[in-house]
């Protein structure tokens, strides 16, 4: 309404839309010209090869990344240099990263209480009772206790995503959480999310889990050299019938 | 089979003898002969060498008179005994060393800061500061100190003085007012909106309100004339700084500062419990500190409406006779003792600054810091702070950097993150590195005698040379350093338990 802040009511709108958005490392262009528009509870998977610009995409939405040409708004505020808007955002976006980056001097639940009573201003009861239902959610309560490096990798990670989702996000993105896993740990990691996406939560997830896009996927886009190649449903992305652009299908040979 | 046969047709040595825990044990009963053997043919040399010569070790001679006089000493004098010398170096020491660590930590750690600096200019004038610092002998420094700098300043009777002696008028009505308009500005700014603006009303509204007063453009009230009296004297003889001494209401006063304190920590924690509860953040730190301020100010306030006596005693040393004097022409007359002022004042603290005697030489009252001191000072100061430095950055750099992208996703403020993120985990890297340090400063300590500073190290010297009990100086100076040394290294050890990591 003010300060090209306005409010989109759920449902209709796109929560995040990407205009025409650019972006540099020195003379490397990383991202060429990404429009996409995410609508709410719309679980996108994004995929490609290794260095197409999938992870630098996603972490220019809560601003880890700066853009330099285009718009990027989401939940109806506009990514800019305005330090509040880049705040607000960052209140309304949870990130779960490949290598979990828990706070290895907090225990589980100091890492999960945290960022909301420091952010959000909660009272630690509110906050440690909220954390022990995120704890039972992604079935590692007895491990409140715990310092990070005490855990598997598959429970922090799941630590990990239950810390983002105590800041009760509007958005979860999610940074290959299963890259640094080991096989057997991966499936408890994606359950959570897949548990987390029938919800109804609006999730980007940028993976490598071909099994899981197609199972979790409302759409998928196929990234390389920085550019969105191909966008659609799941079924259509990975269905051996359909025509597709030939960079995707030499992707796709190699990887099913 | 065959490993059993084997293992058969070695077997020479009986089994015990076999046995490696037994052979270690063995080894050692005989390292330890050895050396009691070796020590104890020392101690015998050592002996008869020194009795030969008359002088075996004792400390008896530590009673003699010492008979030479030191520099930086107080009051201490050439009739004093080697004990007594002795102290007085070992206080000088500390002196150098007590105040180093503070001064090197605190300049290393801004200097480690900006290292880090986003700004180019101030980084890269911090890069080459600890480069040339790091790169150069200490010895070097603490000399240039002496021989460029300290002996370069101004002459006693031109002694470089701030504020210059004198009644100056000030609008202080003005001052407190603007004190009022940088808060109401401060506050105003932090409810803009957009940091450009917050940003350009805070600074430029500032600026303009301490440049207006720094130009001295009185707007709002009259001036009123204060008397300033020089707080720092710099010169070729050293700094001399105001004192502060503890007057008869101090006592009283320090009552203020115990409740203020008590009262300052409750409301902490009583906020503190306030947040945990109920979320809701307060500035608990902030307010508490206003608190004890507030009770302090109070105090000397309270303490300044005391009844005092309205005629004083002064002895006019000019007409050699006692007269008795009004409250406050007794003290404007500058006649009054010490003894007098500190006894009838209303604060709890007396200013005293830095005078000169009539011939305007020699420091007379005030702090004073030899140029001998301030060398070997700055040169170990500014030689570990470097130091300091690198151990603060590569103590920050080492925090990876996932960590500050987690706390950025989770939309913890700058403040939050560095305090609640970055602090603790760079701790407990910086924390074991920055004791060396520490024991460095102490240990070069000793190279005062380089700028003849009268440190423990340069005045056992002295006593050896007269004396000739060699053994027993060396001796007491290594157990003074260990005595330090230890202190620091408890310290540290504590701090660093409280910072360790329970990860793994």
């Amino acid at each position: 309404m003010e300060d090209g802040k306005q409010q989109v009511m759920a449902g209709d709108e796109p929560i995040i839309i990407c205009r025409d958005m650019n972006k540099w490392f020195g003379e490397f262009h990383v991202l060429r010209n990404i429009s996409i528009e995410v609508m709410p509870q719309e679980v996108l998977v994004i995929i490609g090869p290794s260095g197409s610009g999938k992870s630098t995409f996603i972490r220019c939405i809560n601003r880890l990344e700066e853009h330099q040409d285009g718009q990027i708004i989401v939940d109806g505020i506009e990514l800019s240099h305005d330090v509040q808007n880049i705040a607000d955002i960052r209140r309304e976006t949870g990130m779960v990263f490949q290598q979990f980056n828990l706070f290895p001097h907090l225990t589980v639940i100091d890492n999960i209480t945290l960022a909301p009573m420091k952010v959000r201003h909660w009272a630690r009861d509110k906050a440690e009772q909220r954390a022990m239902e995120l704890l039972e959610r992604v079935e590692i309560p007895e491990q409140a206790f715990k310092y990070p490096g005490q855990l598997s990798g598959g429970q922090q990670q799941r630590v990990a995503i239950a810390r983002a989702l105590a800041m009760e996000p509007k958005i979860m993105l999610f940074d290959e959480p299963t890259s640094a896993l080991d096989p057997e740990m991966i499936k408890e990691v994606l359950d959570v999310i897949e548990e987390l996406a029938r919800t109804g939560m609006t999730m980007l997830v940028v993976t490598h889990e071909m099994g899981f896009a197609r199972e979790v996927a409302d759409r998928i886009i196929f990234m390389d050299m920085g550019r969105i190649v191909e966008e659609g449903p799941p079924e259509n992305f990975f269905s051996p019938d359909i025509e597709h652009h030939p960079r995707t299908q030499e992707f796709l040979d190699q990887i099913l | 089979m065959a490993i059993k046969a084997q293992g058969q047709q070695e077997n020479l040595l009986p089994a015990m003898l076999r046995d490696g825990r037994i052979l270690q044990g063995i080894a050692q009963i005989i390292f330890v002969v050895i050396v009691v053997i070796v020590l104890n043919d020392l101690q015998t040399r050592i002996n008869t060498a020194l009795e030969s010569t008359n002088q075996s070790p004792n400390f008896e001679f530590l009673q003699n008179r010492a008979g030479f006089a030191i520099a930086d000493s107080g009051d201490y004098s050439s009739n004093d005994r080697y004990i007594d010398a002795f102290e007085v170096g070992f206080i000088n020491t500390l002196r150098v060393i007590l105040l180093g660590l503070a001064a090197t930590t605190f300049i290393g750690i801004m200097a480690g800061i900006f290292l880090l600096s986003r700004n180019f200019l101030l980084r890269t004038i911090t890069r080459a500061y600890v480069e040339v610092l790091r790169n150069t002998p200490v010895l070097l420094q603490i000399i240039a100190w002496y021989f460029i700098v300290m002996l370069s300043l101004p002459q006693q009777q031109e002694s470089f003085a701030f504020p210059r002696e004198g009644v100056r008028s000030l609008p202080l009505m003005q001052y407190a007012l603007s004190f009022v308009v940088i808060f109401v500005i401060w506050q105003y700014g932090g409810t803009l909106r957009r940091p450009a603006w917050r940003m350009l009303v805070r600074e430029a509204g500032i600026a303009i309100v301490v440049l207006v007063n720094l130009f001295g453009i009185v707007l709002v009230g009259a001036g009123s004339p204060i008397e300033f009296h020089p707080g720092i004297y710099i010169s070729i003889k050293g700094v001399a700084i105001f004192e502060l001494i503890p007057s008869s209401q101090f006592g009283v006063w320090m009552v203020f500062v115990v409740i203020g304190a008590v009262v300052a920590f409750a409301m902490s924690r009583y906020f503190a419990f306030i947040t945990e509860s109920t979320g809701q953040p307060i500035p608990r730190t902030r307010l508490a500190f206003a608190a004890f301020v507030g009770f302090l100010l109070l105090g000397w306030v309270i303490i300044g409406m005391r009844p005092t006596p309205s005629l004083i005693p002064v002895f006019d040393e000019n007409r050699g006779e006692v007269m008795e004097l009004e409250y406050e022409d007794a003290f404007a007359s500058g006649l009054l003792t010490i003894e007098q002022e500190l006894e009838f004042t209303r604060q709890p603290l007396l200013f005293r600054p830095p005078t000169l005697d009539r011939r305007g030489r020699n420091i007379e009252t005030g702090i004073e810091f030899s140029p001998n001191y301030l060398a070997v000072f700055l040169g170990l100061v500014i030689y570990t702070s470097a130091f300091i430095a690198e151990i603060v950055r590569a103590g920050i750099q080492a925090v990876p950097k996932g960590q500050l992208e987690a706390s950025r996703a989770l939309g913890l403020s700058q403040a939050d993150m560095l305090r609640l993120i970055i602090l603790p985990q760079a701790l407990r890297v910086i924390i074991p590195p920055l004791g060396n340090q520490f024991l460095n400063l102490s240990k070069n300590s000793s190279l005062a005698i380089a700028v003849a500073y009268t440190d423990i190290y340069q005045v056992t010297f002295t006593i050896i040379n007269q004396s000739g009990q060699s053994v027993t100086g060396i001796v007491m100076v290594m157990l003074s350093y260990l005595f330090i040394s230890l202190c620091i290294s408890l310290l540290m050890n504590m701090v660093n338990q409280r910072y360790q990591l329970v990860t793994r």
